[in-house]
């Protein structure tokens, strides 16, 4: 008894001393406390509440911690740990007004039926499923007597909560294209872009989820539909359907096309004979299938069908890149092409929190197949891969997130699935539904060959971020946080490696930009808001 | 079957691993106070307490009715004016079942000197075994002999079902993400879950903290 006496208490205070240094700081002065010292140390006045209002005068000096449990009452029997072991007569839920209740069974862990020990984990690991299905606020679990001696019945009481969310919400402005030559005329035209999802469908537990993109040069929507437990199996099986109508821009400012006319009506400068754009339609789905082969991994594969329809394109255009004109390629084929390919993710996600994290890894690796062997017209490979990490950092409630980001995509691969500036910069609007919502390359802060570079087939990003949580309150608004990042990025194509562009040398070969973001993010009940600054940086920028 | 040993570990590695994160040291001037019958026999304090209240509200009685295993741990701090970390703790964890057939509670008690199970019929005979503390030593005289003269005092927190810190990460960890595979590479899904679902994660269901008064180490 002694030597585990001895051991716990070591173990409890090599444990201690993890939080000794932190509790320090928060040491109190000998005269900040202002209760009445009670002179008597060794009879101290009544406890409140009652405590034991007779206590033993005097105590065995060799019994353990709880002595007064080591004088049980009448009570008390003591016994050996037995366990409490039922037969699980019926399992009833209960609170479910939308969801269906297979829906719920599917995620209990334990049969009708089997023997029921009270300490089976299964239990507890049923409660925190079905909260991690997000479909429920609260979920309560307890027994009732069955309908004979030993047999109970498992009561699941749930608190519904609303599923349908705001995923995303953007709004903004983009670059357009000059209505003339001259620069200070250039449009800013405004997109605005939502995305939807609700995660228990009409109480099915199948999800779904919108996106809508419109601006005045682009259009796009798309749907999709989720079974996460597809026929009672751990897999989950989606379709995915999408439309868009773009306008692509290519090249810079010095860029000539052909033939210089105009769509009917529309009178000269017009957009088609001042710039190489294209004007598309995109439509097509996935159908696809997840496991989870840990807690913490997910794999993905999906196959996807698309039809590209270029409505119109210059003959021939031209750019001055570098020192040379160079041809423009448009990165579509004419008319109306296919695209087929099979699509493969593996995600490896230990984040504390996938909103506001502040530890933990989160890794997504991703490749694209795409072959006229299964009748694409486009033959290419595409693969791109995320890593990031999150530090808390000691002191405050602060954490400095590290990323790396790399892409290649190779032979065929249409302008849309390429890397844009827009993807690797924080400076330029995001593409969205990959509808390239703004004209604009790299800012080229650091005056190099970046500037050739809008649109790549091999981007790289290295970042860090810091987040701070500047306080903290209770209600609906909890915390408001600032973040700040920077990092560069790099955009190529496999030419660049083989025939530098005239006109650079040196370091200034080198296609590398700065990125640098600053916001805030709110969490409130409604959940995480963001704003950053980084887009009207990026505007004041171009001035 | 689980076995007593196995409690106790339960217990001790809850027990330490929320004493290291959680000491209530910090918060010492936000606490509420209230009166401990204390009594120094041979060199080390023992302690007269009650927390009854803390099962008087019908939540907590439901929860012990309900079948299910609930836990209540109950750790005193010891403390003095001038030192930041606690002189000495003593911990005591109750694994509370109440059996629907035979109308009784088993309760599965564990601290740092012994381990044992009893069973016992009323809720008020659970709080008298797990919130009602007797003559409890708080450390030995070797803890207390070098803080002769000293100003000391006593927090207690008494929890319910209580999270090691290992577990609410392995929650969170796996509320962020679902069990099952996604289709969605966007994860639209984990976010959400995360977002409304996590933030109820990580604390005991229940929690009751205070001080004693001061007094001098003979």
């Amino acid at each position: 008894m002694t030597t585990l006496r001895r051991s716990a208490a070591l173990f409890c205070l090599v444990s201690l001393m993890t939080c000794s240094s932190l509790a320090l700081a928060d040491a109190p002065q000998p005269d900040e406390t202002t209760l009445e010292p009670e002179g008597d140390q060794t009879s101290d006045s009544d406890p409140d509440p009652d405590p034991d209002p007779d206590p033993d005068p005097d105590p065995d000096p060799d019994v353990g911690l709880d002595a007064n449990t080591d004088s049980d009452t009448d009570s008390a029997a003591e016994e050996e740990g037995t366990a409490i072991v039922y037969r699980l007569e019926a399992i009833r839920v209960v609170g479910n007004r939308q969801t269906a209740e297979h829906v719920i069974l599917r995620d209990v862990a334990v049969r009708e039926g089997e023997p029921l020990d009270v300490d089976d984990e299964r239990l507890e690991q049923t409660r925190y499923t079905l909260l991690g299905t997000g479909f429920f606020s609260d979920v309560r679990l307890s027994l009732e007597r069955g309908s004979a001696r030993g047999r109970v019945v498992l009561r699941i009481e749930v608190t519904e909560r609303t599923t349908f969310q705001v995923d995303n919400l953007v709004l903004g402005f983009s670059e357009g294209l000059a209505a003339t030559y001259a620069r200070a005329d250039t449009p800013i035209v405004p997109y605005a872009g939502v995305s939807v999802s609700d995660a228990n469908l009409l109480g099915t537990g199948d999800s779904f989820s919108g996106t809508l993109l419109l601006s005045e040069p682009h259009q796009g929507a798309r749907l999709r539909f989720e079974d996460p437990a597809a026929f009672g199996s751990p897999l989950a099986l989606g379709g995915m359907g999408f439309f868009v109508h773009g306008r692509e821009y290519y090249g810079d400012d010095d860029v000539l096309v052909t033939p210089l006319r105009c769509p009917d009506g529309e009178p000269m400068p017009c957009e088609a004979a001042r710039a190489a754009v294209v004007n598309y339609l995109r439509g097509g789905g996935a159908i696809g299938t997840g496991l989870a082969l840990s807690p913490e991994v997910r794999l993905r594969v999906a196959y996807q069908l698309e039809l590209v329809s270029v409505l119109s394109r210059p003959d021939a255009a031209s750019e001055l890149r570098g020192l040379d004109v160079v041809p423009i390629d448009f990165l579509v084929q004419d008319g109306i092409s296919a695209v087929s390919m099979f699509d493969l993710s593996l995600v490896f996600d230990e984040r504390d929190n996938a909103a506001l994290t502040r530890s933990g890894s989160f890794v997504y690796l991703r490749v694209n197949l795409a072959s006229r062997l299964f009748g694409s017209d486009y033959d290419f490979f595409r693969a791109e891969g995320l890593a990031r990490h999150w530090v808390p950092l000691p002191g405050w409630d602060h954490t400095l997130r590290l990323g790396v980001f790399a892409g290649a995509a190779l032979d065929e691969t249409p302008f849309f699935y390429r890397f844009y500036a827009a993807d690797l910069s924080d400076l330029v609007p995001s593409r969205m539904l990959e509808l390239n919502l703004d004209r604009r390359g790299p800012l080229n802060l650091f005056r190099n060959a970046i500037a050739e570079h809008r649109i790549g087939q091999l981007g790289a990003r290295l970042d860090v971020e810091y987040q701070i949580q500047l306080f903290r309150l209770d209600g609906d608004f909890r915390s408001f946080w600032v973040y700040a990042n920077a990092g560069l990025y790099t955009l190529a194509d496999l030419a660049d490696f083989q025939q530098p562009i005239r006109g650079y040398s040196g370091i200034d070969l080198l296609p590398i930009d700065l990125t640098f973001d600053i916001g805030i993010r709110m969490d409130t009940s409604v959940g995480v808001f963001q704003i950053g600054f980084s887009t009207l940086l990026g505007f004041v920028s171009l001035g | 079957m689980r076995t007593l040993p196995h409690v106790l570990a339960l217990g001790l590695a809850l027990a330490a691993t929320t004493v290291a994160c959680s000491a209530p040291r910090a918060h010492a001037q936000e606490l509420s106070e209230r009166r401990v019958g204390v009594r120094f026999v041979e060199g080390a304090p023992r302690l007269d307490v009650s927390v009854a209240d803390f099962a008087i509200d019908a939540e907590t009685r439901r929860k012990l009715t309900s079948g299910l295993p609930q836990t209540i741990q109950f750790r005193t701090y010891a403390y003095t004016a001038d030192r930041a970390e606690p002189v000495a703790v003593a911990v005591r964890s109750c694994r509370v079942a109440y059996d629907l057939w035979e109308e009784s509670f088993r309760v599965q008690i564990a601290s740092e000197s012994r381990d044992r199970t009893v069973s016992v019929a009323t809720i008020d005979d659970v709080v008298t075994q797990c919130l009602v503390a007797s003559q409890m030593p708080v450390g030995s005289a070797s803890d207390w002999s070098p803080l002769h003269g000293r100003r000391a005092w006593f927090a207690v927190i008494v929890e319910l079902n209580p999270l090691t810190p290992d577990t609410v990460q392995r929650i969170r960890r796996w509320l962020a993400r679902p069990q099952r595979g996604s289709v969605d590479s966007d994860s639209f899904f984990g976010s959400f879950v995360s977002l409304f679902v996590n933030r109820g994660i990580g604390a005991a269901e229940r929690t009751l903290r205070f001080r004693s008064q001061e007094l001098e180490v003979p």
